[in-house]
């Protein structure tokens, strides 16, 4: 409607007819400054300029920059006003580049003797949670804008974390202050200056050490489970995928979601083809636990992998130290032995240190397996068995 | 329009397709090269756009579809070589000067460009026409980039809001 009234010499920007997409796509190669620039065109073009996905993803393009954080007087003020210019600088690693990321000006010189009156307390999608002189603050450094935050105080409170809130898209900080010896955590939503407390599961009659623990890890359980929703599931799948093995167990203990993800068949293939290959090497006698071998009880067995240094992969105990002489490879599959001792076979995961004896089978002297492999369909593992020849 | 590729073998000469245009034009190219489409290429390798019969693009118009064809052409012998080993340095600055060439091109082409190589899924043109676009956005200030980019000059209003963000973001633009 609007077309048809206005003068057919008012000429329209092809920009204009674009799909968004294909115009976030075009803005996603412009230098931060052109961003901005772009918000002063057009209302089409600072609508997409300023989503926030679109910032984003835009931040993510950019190469990642190590903050330093140290004072300089950057400023060219007259001596006699006594003031200084405090900088915030990020070395870009590719171009030995310093950049300034933020700047404070201050009356006074006290800084210089020893304390920095800075401090970063964290960041999250290229903001940064900054205080000066025990006052904090918010800073995008690439818009050069800030905002000042007055919770958490610093002079009582502890910064743990800063992070966004998937859902509301808020960020939030996580903070901790001491209450008679015992932590408690708190979160305030950035700009709303409201604290909520995070209640403790298991604070009654236990130590403070304990406390502490349990306080730990039920706030990295909130900010896990808050951090978990920002980030997009595949892309999750590929950070897990480059950790160890220890690791990804260990996530497992951190939240639900994290747990299942990690147990996905899918993941762990996955994970696996991103380990080092390893090469088995050989069997030996392990002699670490020595009381139990002087007493003549059992012996344990390893196999190990050639990876320099070796590495433990199985252990066995067995009865009678006869027993190691038997312990056979079979076959492997996905990270997985197949092994098999004096009296039964088992599968093993040497990444996780889990094995599972294997039913209905005959005894390992009695029989040959051919082959392991993963049985696509049902997602199985399955050994075929040659017909035996005695 | 040169051939050096020689194809899958097929009879000694390259498996050739038909293309139509939204106006009813029929284009011939070598298979290889409308397999930079993501689109087409499942098509092709059906089989499909082989002898009579030809693949209907309704979205593009013949102009279009033959300024496609011709990055499609220049491009298919790279991309069939997986890019780099074989390319020499002259060949890439060859491919570069092209390419600079064949954005240098009227805004109301750019546009259509634009979008056949989005509906086409043409990676590389797609990113070309990008790069194009944010080159024209890049070191100009708000008034240049809407002249650059065919915009009105600003009502009042549009003056006022322009001013209001340059005074904002000031050091965006020194």
């Amino acid at each position: 409607m609007a077309g048809t009234r206005r003068a057919p010499e008012r000429r329209r920007s092809f920009l204009i007819d674009l799909p968004e997409e294909i115009l976030s796509e075009i803005l996603l190669l412009l230098p931060p400054k052109y961003i901005l620039r772009c918000g002063a065109v057009c209302k089409a073009l600072c609508n997409v300029a300023s989503d926030h996905a679109f910032l984003l993803a835009h931040h993510r393009r950019q190469p990642p920059r190590r903050l330093f954080s140290f004072v300089r007087d950057v400023g060219d003020y007259p001596d006699d006003l006594g003031l200084v210019d405090y900088c915030v600088e990020a070395v870009d690693l590719r171009i030995h580049d310093f950049r300034s990321i933020v700047r404070f000006t201050a009356g006074d010189y006290d800084c210089l003797e020893g304390n920095s009156p800075f401090a970063i307390h964290a960041a999250c999608d290229g903001l940064l949670l900054m205080s000066f002189k025990r006052l904090l603050y918010l800073c995008n450094p690439t818009t050069r804008q800030w905002v000042s935050i007055l919770r958490p105080a610093l002079r009582h409170n502890t910064v743990m974390g800063l992070y966004a809130h998937g859902s509301s898209s808020e960020y939030r900080v996580l903070y901790c202050r001491h209450n008679h010896g015992k932590p408690l955590f708190f979160i305030s939503t950035v700009g709303s200056e409201i604290e909520r407390g995070i209640p403790l599961r298991s604070a009654r009659a236990q130590g403070a050490k304990r406390a502490t623990a349990a306080a730990m890890a039920e706030s990295s359980r909130a900010a896990v489970r808050h951090a978990g929703l920002e980030i997009p599931e595949d892309l999750m799948a590929d950070i897990l995928a480059r950790m160890p093995a220890t690791s990804i167990l260990r996530f497992r203990a951190a939240c639900k979601c994290w747990h299942h993800r990690t147990k996905d068949p899918a993941f762990l293939l996955t994970h696996h083809l991103c380990q080092p290959a390893q090469p088995l090497f050989c069997s030996r006698l392990n002699v670490k636990d020595q009381d139990a071998f002087r007493m003549g009880h059992y012996c344990c067995l390893e196999l190990e992998a050639v990876d320099l240094p070796p590495r433990m992969v199985v252990r066995f105990k067995g009865i009678e130290s006869i027993q190691f002489n038997l312990l056979a490879v079979h076959g492997s599959c996905d990270g997985l032995l197949l092994l098999s001792n004096l009296d039964a076979h088992f599968v093993c995961n040497p990444a996780t240190r889990q094995w599972a004896r294997l039913p209905r089978l005959p005894p390992p002297h009695a029989c040959r397996i051919a082959g392991f492999y993963a049985h696509a369909a049902s997602g199985k593992y399955r050994g075929s068995l040659p017909t035996q020849r005695p | 329009m040169a051939a050096p590729e020689s194809g899958d073998g097929n009879n000694g000469a390259a498996r050739m397709v038909t293309l139509i245009s939204s106006d009813n034009t029929r284009f011939e190219v070598e298979a290889a090269a409308a397999s930079l489409s993501q689109t087409l290429q499942l098509t092709i390798l059906d089989g499909g756009g082989g002898g009579g019969d030809g693949i209907p693009l309704p979205n593009v118009d013949s102009a279009t579809l033959s300024k496609v064809l011709e990055y499609c052409i220049k491009h298919a012998p790279a991309a069939a070589n997986g890019g780099a080993p074989n390319a020499t340095a002259v060949d890439r600055a060859e491919l570069e000067r092209f390419d600079n060439e064949f954005v240098n091109i009227d805004q109301s082409v750019l546009y259509s460009l634009i979008m056949a190589a989005h509906n086409l899924e043409i990676e590389g043109l797609q990113s070309l026409v990008a790069k194009k676009v944010a080159d024209m956005i890049k070191g100009k200030s708000p008034m240049e980039i809407r002249r650059t980019l065919g915009f009105p000059d600003p009502t009042p209003e549009e003056q006022a809001e322009m001013n209001a963000h340059m005074l904002e973001y000031g050091w965006a633009y020194e």
